[in-house]
């Protein structure tokens, strides 16, 4: 019974969630809800790292960079269209997450964290420096997808209500990636690491492995994020390597290892501000309020909290 | 299908020389060590004579300063722990270990972690092999923690065990491993005449199942009551071997133990 009544407040949420086109017409809250949806991915991806595999990272956006130049840099000075650009481009992060991973999970704990704050800060400079073949301090021009016939339907990417639900697409697809990937064999590897690295390696758990694996994936899918906000944005700037700080605000206040946490995490970050007309302007004043404020009453974020408060919340709150 | 090898012929673990420093620590030096297939063998010691050390060496947790270790014919020495779990050797951790967060049940599937195979595609794309795969685990997982006496307990976290069910808990998760010899580290510290006694029984069950048990305990009572042969260390090196009567009578061993010659 109470089944039922859990599915059926899932589906009301879920054509919420698609009619949101329809009660936000204005192309500013669809502009917005959007740019959440990205980064949704993001900070979905940033918690199968985080969240399910203990690994502190202040250098995921610079992923994200590396997605949104090489799909743009695919499409402006190469001229391929948008979804091949895509897909390579989600490939060459994908190739050099193995490169800068390999060498930098060797590590553990704080040192790790150090490492990624190091490369999030050398991605920026050197897209910023190799001007040649990233426009330097932008890279504009990135065309939208073009026109896609399907069974005589016109998919029309210039329309923000399209693009909303392309966005939302990804969203989905990485969400339910990453629940599956978290609650399978290896999702388990991944919690072990998290819970006691000696232990998991006693266990018959190759941890460096295991880790390079984790952030391999949320590396491409943060790759994924950086195509589709390119050719949203149509204009990039090295500046979007150096968001990795706000996403890990973005989980730890919404709650890691919960599907809830990171969507909420996104939701509350973005919105707030808009609402509060003050922290418009004091922005990373507002993050660090709120960080610390989370941390110190609720260490496990909004969700966890929720979720901590009775055997019900937590079974509707996945 | 499994990469664990038998060699009747020879001991299941064989040492020689084995030494590991830590600077200019001698913690265990030449130690030589021989383990038969299907024994029940303690090795005794006072505090920091290096036993523990011998089982982190023989897991590859720490690297060996010099000698080599064999597993049934196989040398293992340099392998990583995770390697070392693979080829059939797992240990069970001194402290109760746990992975905190994590539900009891939990624990004993990422022991059967390496004896499974799905990989990241085929769980992204849930294939029938890996939902049959996890359908097993499940079953193996239901039997070890009946085992270990844990079966209302598969969905609390573990954080919220008592230090006997902790301690078996950690039992079962290292059978999960489907091992050839088992490493024990005070399997019986900190438990009460009845938890003992469940945790002897449970030893004599994993031996009758034809694993090899190499057991480290500070309970005399215990170790000389279980153990086919006893190994008294002491400062890192051998210092006597035998039958625990034997062993007990050994005037070595009470002066390493007590400081002094028993009169």
């Amino acid at each position: 019974m109470e089944k039922n009544i859990r599915t059926l407040v899932y589906i009301i949420l879920l054509i919420l969630v698609l009619l949101i086109p329809k009660l936000f017409p204005s192309n500013f809250w669809l502009y917005m809800f959007t740019l959440v949806g990205i980064y949704i991915i993001l900070v979905a991806s940033l918690d199968l790292l985080y969240g399910y595999t203990g690994l502190v990272s202040f250098g995921h956006a610079a992923f994200f960079a590396i997605g949104a130049y090489a799909c743009g840099i695919l499409q402006v000075k190469v001229g391929y269209s948008f979804f091949p650009s895509l897909v390579l481009g989600t490939l060459i992060t994908l190739i050099l997450s193995v490169i800068i991973g390999w060498p930098m999970l060797r590590v553990r704990g704080p040192y790790f964290a150090l490492g990624t704050l190091a490369m999030g800060l050398m991605v920026t400079i050197v897209i910023h420096n190799w001007d040649t073949l990233t426009g330097g301090v932008s890279l504009s021009g990135i065309p939208l997808p073009g026109n896609i016939s399907l069974f005589g339907w016109t998919i029309d990417f210039s329309s923000k209500t399209t693009y909303y639900y392309f966005v939302l697409i990804f969203v989905f697809l990485t969400i339910f990636l990453i629940r599956r990937l978290t609650h399978s064999r290896l999702g388990r590897a991944l919690q072990s690491i998290r819970e006691n690295e000696d232990l998991a390696e006693a266990c018959g758990i190759n941890i460096i492995y295991y880790k390079l694996v984790s952030f391999v994936i949320a590396s491409t899918m943060a790759g994924v994020a950086g195509g589709l906000y390119a050719s949203y944005m149509g204009s990039i700037e090295p500046a979007i390597g150096g968001l990795s700080f706000p996403l890990m605000v973005m989980i730890v206040v919404g709650g890691p290892h919960t599907i809830a946490g990171e969507i909420i995490g996104p939701l509350l970050m973005w919105f707030l501000p808009e609402f509060l007309e003050a922290a418009q302007v004091y922005r990373p004043l507002f993050y660090g309020v709120i960080l610390l404020v989370v941390i110190i009453l609720m260490p496990s974020g909004i969700v966890g909290k929720l979720r901590s408060l009775s055997p019900r919340l937590e079974k509707w709150i996945p | 299908m499994d990469s664990i090898r038998t060699n009747k012929q020879g001991p299941l673990l064989k040492a020689d020389d084995l030494s590991v420093f830590f600077g200019s620590l001698k913690a265990v030096a030449n130690l030589q060590l021989q383990i038969k297939e299907g024994e029940l063998f303690g090795l005794i010691g006072p505090n920091g004579a290096g036993k523990t050390t011998v089982f982190n060496a023989v897991t590859g947790a720490v690297p060996l300063s010099g000698g080599t270790i064999h597993f049934a014919g196989e040398q293992i020495s340099g392998l990583k722990p995770h390697q070392v779990t693979k080829r059939g050797i797992v240990r069970m951790f001194q402290s109760a270990t746990i992975f905190p967060q994590t539900h009891v049940g939990m624990h004993i599937m990422t022991g059967l972690h390496c004896r499974t195979h799905s990989t990241v595609l085929g769980v992204m794309l849930r294939t029938r092999f890996c939902k049959q795969e996890e359908r097993q685990s499940q079953q193996k997982m239901h039997e070890l923690l009946k085992f270990a006496n844990l079966e209302e307990m598969e969905q609390q976290p573990a954080a919220d065990l008592t230090w006997a069910q902790q301690k078996r808990l950690m039992l079962a998760t290292a059978l999960a491993t489907q091992p050839k010899l088992i490493l024990l580290d005070e399997p019986v510290a900190g438990m009460n005449a009845t938890e003992i006694q469940e945790m002897i029984e449970l030893i004599h069950k994993i031996r009758e199942s034809g694993i090899t048990v190499f057991i480290i305990d500070h309970n005399m009572k215990v170790m000389m009551q279980i153990c086919d042969r006893i190994m008294v260390m002491n400062a890192g090196q051998n210092l006597t071997e035998g039958l625990p009567a034997e062993v007990a009578q050994d005037p070595r061993v009470i002066e390493a133990y007590l400081g002094y010659k028993h009169t």
